[in-house]
């Protein structure tokens, strides 16, 4: 440390100053006696200067420093070289920050194609991410909605664009607005099916929370223009008598059609309460226990839920092979006007389950009872189409299988348009078409002795061109009352034959060399029987179900049916030879009918140094896949 | 002007100072002869380690000595002999600046001689990182020398030091704040993040590790950005200074 007389006597040691002092006065008085040059510059001016020097060079240089570092790059990516206090933080700060950037080029990409749907989506993901962080805020949206509106006004993708808008948090700013949003709305909704109840519901309910009564009400009557009220409109409805004055034409009706509900709602209760009872039940024996219940209520007039119940019967029935139950059952929808459906669904909606009815079921329970408890309106629509089909009214049966096999169904279109032709009996437009009749020779062993036996036979084709036509598969078919017999006869060239691997009954025949068959007894999608046997004579047999659909993945196939094949098998000089007799029961129906048939051969030899992979087929079916969809036509004659 | 910087940093000659430096050299050569081979083996970490210290050290020196130096010397009225003199007060302060920052600058090119000769004692040459840390050290302790100056001659020897170590502590956090800027969804927040920015010094800038090819760009950049910290600081500190009563 220095001392006190050190210094003063170094610094009395220096040169003298190089320029005298002034006599002026001195600004500083530190000591009287001592000249001090006069300040020729303001000290704040000066300041100023400073201060105006080290901005001038500090904050370029600290600009060009912070873009060497790019911390935000480099907090985003984790990998900033050296320790960054909140870094972490800053980190969320960063990519939420990223985030946005990528939405809004998103944005302005899809602004640049003119892509109405993909700025919806950059649009509609900017608000979602807005409205989930409060750092953003749902304000921050507006611009990129607004802009949304404006270009693509009249497009239906900016209907949450247009809900957004007329939000509580954006009222300030879109109050002039709202009118012309509510128009839009009202517009979309009358476009959508159904009228667009649920929305129309949901924006009166925005509007009522922004006291906006006028436009509410627009929106109410809206509603009510729909029709009659019903327990989705309920609640709006409701909304609406209690924003009319007494002097509106409409309330006195309204007030009625409310009361009404009453009755129609305990009435729905008591059947939706039975139906809930015959859903739940399973188990062994099921099929008797869903009898029981359903001769516990009438078994006509048809409503929502005793119709569920019959098409579900029907198709019960119709596995079990009790094909004239499942008809006498079908009948009963032919005057049965499925106008309830709609109303029943909407009850079960808002319906809770009885035990828990004092509780609250949790979101994801309630929705598994009201799935398990909805009226099942395409199987009772479908039943209601082949009542009309078996009533022979084909013009009605027309009109509704238009209704019922569109958008989504309309996959069934085909298989529905050739259903109505069998049902009418236009064989000729069936194809392919095989028609039994009577044997003119001998019949087999298996068939003697039985009653009504009818007989055909065919060659299977080779499915490409590129399997040989020279290898031959014919098969012949023997049908009696109870019996159905399939006589095989396969040329193989090959010698000695490929080694069989299956040997175990339902183990996948696809491994060996096999014949398949297939039959529809019911000509319709709900399943198919199918039934394969390999060249050594081991046995497969399954239920493919919802069999038509082209949809492969969507296809399921349940092994645990037993058709009580038997069968015999041999080789022959020139190939193997089969004999598979079949229950008749479970695979076509008594008496004259038509099912949908096929027969294919696989020759599949796994092992073999080359592979082979042909297919013969009768009603030709491209590719690997069975095509059930593709299925030809087996005639029962008389 | 330069005989107060000179007498200033005469003083490392005293033998506190000595020792002070003394001790620390020892370190350093502990930890560049020893450290290395029986703790790590690593010659990069050996470096750094060392580089560590030296900063650590003169930043332990600059915080007390510089502090403490102006606000004494006008305690001991060892001020009003200076400025009895034909000496400005601009002068005087720059001469205690420089002499500090001189004193600073020269114990770390001791410091850093020393620590490198056993370096290469060992076997080790030191690298070019080296010669990079130092100057960014070098430039720390220059923006750090004017910082107490203008602390102590603001507030005084014990509540300078104060304001030092918040400054330094908000510097060392400041680097957040252009990310914060950055990362703003709102235009107003971000500019009021952006002139924060430049309430205090950015420490991370002293300690940031760019790619080789860009350290002479970076520390040609750190030097203007210190010059402007210190004309800064300095510039508030004479003018609270010309105003200072030291009778």
């Amino acid at each position: 440390m220095a001392t006190a007389d050190a210094d003063p006597s170094a610094a009395s040691d220096a040169p003298p100053p190089s320029r005298p002092a002034p006599p002026a006065a001195p600004v500083i008085a530190v000591r009287a006696d001592h000249p001090v040059r006069p300040r020729r510059i303001p000290e704040p001016i000066l300041l100023l200067l400073v201060v105006a020097a080290a901005l001038a060079l500090g904050v370029p240089a600290d600009r060009r420093i912070r873009r060497i570092q790019n911390l935000a790059d480099q907090l985003s990516r984790r990998e900033q070289p050296v320790f960054v206090p909140f870094s972490d933080m800053l980190a969320d700060r960063v990519t939420l920050k990223v985030h946005w950037n990528q939405l809004l080029d998103a944005r302005a990409a899809a602004l640049t194609r003119g892509d109405a749907d993909a700025l919806a989506t950059a649009t509609y993901a900017l608000l979602g991410l807005a409205d989930a962080h409060q750092e953003i805020g749902v304000e921050m949206s507006l611009p990129y909605l607004l802009d949304l509106v404006q270009r693509y006004g009249s497009d239906p993708v900016t209907i949450k664009a247009y809900a957004a808008l007329l939000q509580p948090v954006f009222l300030s700013k879109t109050l002039p607005n709202h009118p012309a949003y509510v128009q839009k709305m009202v517009d979309f909704a009358a476009a959508q099916p159904g009228g667009g109840i649920q929305l129309l519901a949901t924006l009166a309910d925005t509007l009522q929370s922004n006291h906006e009564s006028a436009l509410a009400i627009k929106v109410l009557k809206q509603i009510r223009a729909s029709g009659a009220v019903r327990f989705d409109t309920e609640a709006s409805m409701r909304q609406l008598l209690a924003m009319l004055g007494p002097s509106d034409p409409d309330a006195a009706d309204l007030k009625s059609e409310l009361a009404a509900l009453h009755p129609l709602r305990a009435q729905m209760s008591d059947e939706a309460g039975w139906y809930a009872k015959f859903t739940s039940a399973g188990g062994k024996g099921v099929l008797r226990k869903l009898e029981t219940l359903r001769a516990q209520v009438p078994a006509t007039p048809l409503n929502a839920f005793t119709a569920s119940a019959d098409a579900r019967l029907i198709d019960l029935y119709l596995r079990e092979g009790r094909f004239r139950d499942a008809v006498r059952l079908r009948r009963r929808f032919t005057d049965y006007s499925g106008s309830d459906l709609e109303n029943a669904a909407l009850f079960v909606q808002g319906w809770k389950p009885p035990g828990d009815a004092a509780h609250h079921p949790t979101p994801a329970k309630q929705a598994a009872w009201v799935a398990a408890n909805m009226p099942d309106s395409v199987g009772v629509n479908t039943e209601r189409w082949r009542a009309l089909l078996l009533a022979g009214r084909e013009a009605d049966a027309n009109a509704l299988a238009n209704q019922l096999f569109a958008g989504p169904m309309s996959y069934l279109a085909k298989p529905a348009a050739d259903l109505t032709d069998a049902a009418m009996g236009r064989v000729s437009r069936l194809s392919p078409v095989l028609v039994l009749h009577p044997p003119e020779g001998d019949v087999p062993l298996e068939m003697q002795g039985a009653a009504s036996v009818l007989t055909a036979e065919f060659d299977l084709a080779p499915n490409a061109p590129s399997t040989s036509a020279s290898i031959h598969t014919h098969i012949e078919l023997w049908l009696s009352s109870d019996s159905f017999l399939q006589i095989v006869q396969a040329d193989e060239p090959r010698s000695p034959p490929p080694k069989p691997v299956v040997t175990k009954h339902d183990d996948d025949p696809w491994h060996d060399e096999y014949v398949d068959f297939f039959t529809a007894p019911d000509c319709w999608p709900n399943f198919a029987n199918h039934w394969a046997v390999t060249a050594t004579g081991t046995t497969w047999d399954a239920r493919e179900e919802i069999a038509f659909n082209p949809n492969q993945s969507k296809r399921r196939t349940d092994k645990s049916l037993e058709l009580g094949l038997k069968v015999t098998a041999a080789r022959t000089a020139t190939g193997w030879t089969m004999r598979i007799l079949v229950p008749r029961k479970l695979l076509i129906p008594p008496g004259s009918t038509i099912v949908r048939f096929n027969a294919r051969r696989g020759r599949h030899d796994m092992h073999a140094a080359r592979l082979v992979n042909q297919y013969y087929t009768w009603a030709p079916i491209p590719g690997i896949d069975p095509r059930l969809d593709l299925m030809g036509w087996l005639v029962v004659p008389q | 002007m330069f005989p107060i910087a000179w007498i200033t940093l005469r003083r490392i000659t005293e033998r506190s100072m000595l020792i002070q430096f003394g001790v620390l050299a020892l370190v350093l050569a502990y930890v560049a002869l020893g450290m290395d081979s029986l703790i790590l083996s690593d010659a990069g970490s050996t470096e750094q380690d060392g580089l560590m210290v030296i900063l650590l050290f003169l930043t332990a020196f600059t915080f007390f000595w510089t502090t403490m130096e102006i606000p004494r010397e006008i305690e001991r009225k060892e001020a009003s002999v200076y400025l009895s003199k034909p000496i400005s007060r601009t002068r005087y302060l720059l001469g205690k600046f420089i002499g500090m920052t001189g004193m600073t600058l020269g114990g770390e090119a001791a410091l850093l001689t020393v620590f490198s000769l056993c370096m290469l004692i060992k076997g080790v040459r030191p690298s070019s990182w080296t010669l990079f840390a130092a100057a960014r050290t070098a430039l720390f302790l220059v923006m750090l020398n004017a910082l107490c100056c203008f602390a102590s001659i603001c507030l005084g020897e014990v509540r300078g030091l104060f304001l030092v170590g918040a400054v330094c502590l908000i510097g060392a956090c400041i680097c957040a704040v252009p990310v914060l800027a950055w990362a703003s969804f709102h235009p107003a927040t971000s500019w009021g993040w952006v002139i924060a920015h430049y309430l205090a010094p950015d420490l991370l800038h002293y300690r940031w590790e760019p790619p080789p090819q860009l350290r002479g760009g970076y520390l040609a950049d750190l030097l203007i950005y210190t010059a402007g910290w210190c004309i800064l600081l300095l510039g508030f500190s004479r003018t609270i200074l010309v105003y200072k009563d030291l009778s």
